[in-house]
């Protein structure tokens, strides 16, 4: 298994939010969380990135169960899209290269070409790359933020949301492209009935009968 | 020359003046009147307070007192910055304080030691005058970075928690805060000194004036207070942010709350 959530419990300041919750995700596959805002979508993405500690489980990527220790070797296996960013003083050209100017993927700098060809796929205007994030709309600034993540070349995307601000031709082409990538294995949070049935995983928060698949 | 003292009358007459901002305080509903009136009266009590253990630690002229000096300003200026700028105390006062207290130390070391060469760099008048300016001036510039740079980055996690997530190292997630917080904390500054002598004639250079130098000394006191304040502010953000920021990160480069 490419990824394995071994009896996960999550909760905050005491308060249990997700008990015993297990499941295991393979290369290729296409999972979806579903539940209510607050469920603890995005809290297990962020199982998954480091930044939520199970209170216990486990989870484990290429059978190597993440710790303090390898957090950051793990992060470079993955891409992450928050469901919100800001990046407000930037330009979308300079919000692109950011990435590449990480250490850690200074090797993998994209040319202009591979960027304008993910643009078209995605349904985004050449001109855009000269805006700055502050004047893209918020379908706009979406796709921009799945571009950068896309450009990382990562075998395992994490998406929060990652079609709530698209418009349903937008919606179309974004998960047209990502669900035609085989090889790529997606985690998404989501609330859109179109994207968790694209899915050919669904863990559906408030059904622990949907947990083990 | 002389300068020409000031009678109590006098300076009477100068407080009449700020019956227009206040007439207009009062007359736009802006609320200030009463806060301008007892930020005037603060500020005359302290000066004056000032001018009396200036007058003492002049006549002294010891050291130590005036190492104790820096160190009880330094502790008041720390007392400043963390109220102005809302952050956590327990987690900031010793990266404040060390801020403060290793950035005046280089510069004074430099002004005072290799610049003005003086014998004793402790010397009350100097030590104490520069010392005072630069550290009133860094606590400012400070205040706003701190408050830039960590309201931001609370402000904005999901934008560090990108850049952790797709491969940066603390130092490079924050780099995006680090510089706003430098460019709205030496923005003023530069600005500042770009038109320094064109549209604003300098305090320190003013003083020296009255006070009776000559144009080309106040002029190069002046050029060499403005280089102090502007190195000390760097020292003091750079020392600041970067201490506070190995106890405010985890292992897993989350943070809390500041």
């Amino acid at each position: 298994m490419l990824i394995s959530f071994e009896n996960i419990s999550i909760g905050y300041n005491g308060k249990p939010l997700l008990e015993g919750l297990s499941f295991d995700i393979a290369a290729g596959d296409k999972l979806a969380l579903k539940g209510e805002s607050g469920s603890g979508k995005t809290s297990l993405l962020n199982v998954v990135t480091g930044f939520v500690r199970p209170t216990s489980g486990r989870m484990l990527l290429h059978n190597e169960e993440s710790n303090q220790d390898n957090i950051r070797a793990l992060r470079r296996q993955i891409a992450y899209l928050p469901q919100q960013i800001n990046f407000s003083d930037y330009d979308v050209k300079g919000f692109l290269e950011l990435p590449f100017t990480f250490s850690a993927n200074k090797s993998i700098r994209p040319d202009r070409e591979k960027i304008m060809e993910l643009f078209a796929f995605l349904g985004l205007k050449p001109g855009l790359i000269d805006n700055t994030m502050q004047d893209v709309s918020g379908g706009e600034k979406q796709r921009i933020a799945l571009v950068s993540c896309l450009l990382l070349e990562r075998q395992i995307l994490l998406l929060d949301e990652p079609v709530s601000a698209l418009d349903d031709a937008s919606k179309k082409l974004v998960m047209d492209y990502l669900f035609s990538q085989k090889e790529l294995t997606i985690i998404s949070a989501s609330h859109d009935a179109d994207w968790v049935t694209r899915c050919n995983k669904v863990i559906n928060l408030h059904q622990p009968s949907s947990w083990k698949q | 020359m002389e300068t020409i003292d000031i009678s109590w009358g006098n300076l009477f007459l100068g407080y009449l003046l700020l019956g227009i901002p206040l007439w207009a305080f009062w007359y736009y509903h802006t609320g200030l009147v009463r806060e301008t009136i007892v930020a005037a009266a603060r500020m005359t009590v302290q000066l004056f307070l000032m001018g009396l253990y200036l007058t003492v630690l002049f006549d002294l002229n010891n050291a130590w007192i005036n190492l104790l000096w820096l160190i009880i300003m330094i502790g008041v200026g720390t007392g400043t910055t963390l109220r102005r700028s809302e952050l956590h105390w327990r987690k900031f006062i010793i990266p404040v304080t060390v801020g403060s207290l290793i950035s005046i130390l280089i510069v004074d070391a430099f002004f005072l030691g290799i610049v003005l060469r003086l014998d004793n760099v402790f010397d009350a008048r100097y030590f104490i005058t520069i010392s005072g300016m630069i550290m009133g001036n860094s606590m400012k510039h400070n205040i706003i970075a701190l408050n830039v740079f960590y309201k931001t980055l609370s402000r904005n996690k999901q934008d560090y928690k990108y850049c952790i997530a797709n491969g940066a190292t603390r130092r490079e997630a924050l780099q995006p805060f680090m510089r706003q917080a430098l460019k709205l904390a030496f923005n003023p500054q530069i600005a500042t000194m770009a038109v320094m002598g064109l549209i604003a004639l300098p305090g320190t250079l003013t003083g020296q004036i009255i006070g009776g130098s000559s144009p080309d000394t106040a002029i190069k006191y002046q050029i060499l207070l403005m280089l102090a304040i502007f190195v000390a502010c760097m020292i003091t953000i750079l020392i600041t942010i970067n201490m506070a920021n190995r106890t405010l990160f985890d292992e897993w480069d989350d943070f809390e709350k500041f």
